[in-house]
């Protein structure tokens, strides 16, 4: 049986041909991540720092009482962040249980985007494997990424296991 | 008609000698002898006191009658001497007439002085006869305005009519005052009138310029033009740096505003995506009215950080430009007091003040006597005048003026003339 929620959420997806994406860029490219993998956006202006954590792990950040690790995306895409004291602000991403938090430069914006194409194996895109998909959304183009598998890959190998199997099922996990 | 003058000229003529009267003496010399010899005898016959007194009655009664006897007129059946009488005439003939020709060359002369005062001159200096003649003390005492002067001298008629006025000074200080043309009076009065209102205007226009200077140095004194153009630009800078410091403070609560924007449409956005999540229609109702709100809050404070911005780089222009204005004041500032023209400019207008209302005053003083000389010259008049010397009189009309000089000229009185007498050739 669909539940209420799947089934708004399906109508939202096929009314148009479109879905949400939560769009932000980075540098000059835009990003994207479905809406349906969010669990809520903050502010990251007041992150806590974890023991021994170096490359693009940026630390914790409490999220509806419980720590959640803060992934640098920037770090990641090795971009620059536009100024130092650009306000941060974090996606929370989640799937099931687990959660985890992309810090990005600025505030996104939710779009209806027409999804262009799936993952390119080939690696001719310029994220390679990296990217989930392509989305379009007036005369910008959205790439989601692997998140999931970009964070596992940093943070644990349990994790990145996980995350695999997720981008390997179909991309992402729905809840 | 009777001549006193004649009549107070007579004791000047040469006494005439009439011949001596011997009859009178040996009466007189016989009386005297008797009344010696009659005080003789009563001194030698009368005993004490009483011949002392009768001497004395004899001889006082002897000195009355002989007193007596010569006081009588010559009556005594002389005839008169017909040669002395006819030298007694010729000689009266003769001061006669020099008196005449005295008078009459008087006369000359006052015609000629008269002649002369009408040209607006000073007769003593264009006729040398008068410096010795008798006219000299009365036109010297004329000109101080000590002397007086008959109202009226008509020469074509030869007669003097009363001194009913006495004329005013001549202007103190007046080379040229030439008081009596009434065409003259006119046009000098007219040319007063100008020259005093231009020189009022002009006094209104130094003070104005002096007060302006006054309220420029008055609270700068002993600074210099450069010190003050610095100060003013201090000023301006001052003020223009605490605008920017509440602009700068502007600035920190639109960051505050933006934080409190970012914050509403972080609301929002999480209020869509749960809606999104959770397919609730309330949720999205809420998602939608709080975007909106995030919306208007992220108007008005892009608004607000846009003005302030341009309000800041404006403030920043102003402050360069006034600092750009206080080099170039300081170089016009150096030039001027470089040069030897700009070394007092600013107590030039006192100079001026003082030199205009001198002036102004003494253009006034000389309205003042042309009004009170051609006007009417009766006592009361001149009174007037003389209280209220600085109004300036009404002017008369030309016509009116001319009738008025015709009937007041100013005509010196001769000195042992009476007025309302005739002169007689």
């Amino acid at each position: 049986m669909v539940s209420r929620r799947e089934r708004v959420r399906n109508d939202a997806m096929t009314k148009h041909g479109t879905r949400g994406v939560l769009v932000f860029p980075v540098g000059d490219v835009y990003f994207g991540a479905q809406v349906e993998e969010v669990a809520g956006l903050i502010d990251a202006d007041r992150l806590a720092p974890l023991p021994r954590q170096h490359g693009a792990l940026a630390g914790v950040v409490a999220f509806r009482g419980a720590m959640v690790p803060v992934l640098d995306l920037c770090a990641v895409l090795d971009y620059e962040w536009p100024t130092p004291s650009t306000s941060r602000y974090a996606i929370v991403l989640a799937r099931g249980a687990e959660r985890f938090a992309l810090l990005i430069p600025s505030l996104p914006r939710i779009v209806s985007a027409r999804e262009l194409r799936e993952s390119d194996p080939s690696g001719e895109d310029e994220f390679g494997s990296l990217v989930e998909a392509v989305y379009q959304t007036g005369d910008k183009t959205v790439h989601c990424l692997t998140y999931w598998s970009i964070f596992e890959s940093i943070v644990s190998p349990s994790g990145a296991d996980r995350a695999g199997r997720g981008v390997a099922n179909g991309g992402s996990n729905h809840g | 008609m009777v001549d006193p003058r004649r009549d107070r000229r007579e004791p000047a003529a040469a006494p005439v000698a009439g011949p001596p009267e011997p009859s009178f003496a040996i009466p007189l010399f016989v009386i005297v002898l008797g009344a010696g010899l009659g005080a003789g005898l009563a001194g030698h016959f009368l005993p004490g006191k009483a011949g002392l007194a009768g001497a004395v009655i004899v001889a006082l009664f002897g000195a009355v009658i002989a007193a007596i006897v010569g006081g009588r007129k010559p009556v005594l059946g002389a005839k008169p001497d017909r040669h002395g009488v006819e030298e007694e005439l010729e000689q009266e003939r003769h001061a006669s007439a020099s008196a005449v020709r005295e008078v009459e060359r008087t006369r000359r002369q006052i015609e000629a002085a008269l002649q002369v005062i009408r040209e607006g001159k000073d007769p003593l200096t264009e006729i040398a006869e008068l410096r010795v003649g008798p006219l000299r003390e009365l036109l010297e005492a004329s000109k101080g305005g000590t002397a007086p002067v008959v109202s009226r001298l008509p020469l074509g008629e030869e007669e003097l009519i009363g001194a009913d006025a006495f004329p005013e000074p001549w202007p103190a200080g007046i080379d040229d005052p030439s008081p009596l043309d009434p065409r003259v009076r006119a046009e000098a009065r007219r040319g007063l009138d100008q020259l005093i209102d231009g020189l009022s205007r002009m006094g209104a226009a130094v003070r104005r310029q002096a007060s302006t200077h006054s309220a420029v140095g008055s609270g700068a004194a002993g600074r210099t033009p450069a010190q003050l153009v610095d100060a003013v630009v201090q000023t301006a800078a001052d003020g223009i740096e605490d605008l920017a410091a509440g602009l700068m403070r502007a600035n920190e609560l639109a960051g505050v505003a933006e934080r409190v924007t970012n914050k509403a449409t972080l609301l929002a956005l999480n209020a869509a995506l749960e809606a999104t999540r959770s397919g609730s229609e309330a949720f999205a109702a809420i998602a939608e009215e709080t975007r909106r709100l995030a919306e208007f809050a992220r108007e008005a404070t892009d608004t607000i950080s846009r003005l302030s911005s341009e309000i800041e780089y404006k403030v920043g222009e102003t402050i360069t430009a006034i600092h750009a204005t206080s080099e170039d004041a300081k170089s016009a500032v150096a030039t001027l007091a470089a040069s030897p023209a700009g070394s007092t400019p600013v107590h030039a207008p006192a100079v001026s003040i003082a030199e205009v209302e001198a002036l102004l005053e003494r253009a006034r003083n000389i309205r003042a006597t042309l009004g009170s000389l051609g006007d009417a010259p009766s006592a009361p008049a001149r009174a007037e005048n003389k209280e209220d010397a600085s109004a300036p009189a009404p002017e008369p009309a030309p016509a009116e003026e001319e009738e008025k000089a015709e009937a007041n000229p100013q005509v010196i009185l001769l000195e042992g003339l009476s007025p309302g007498s005739k002169l007689e050739d």
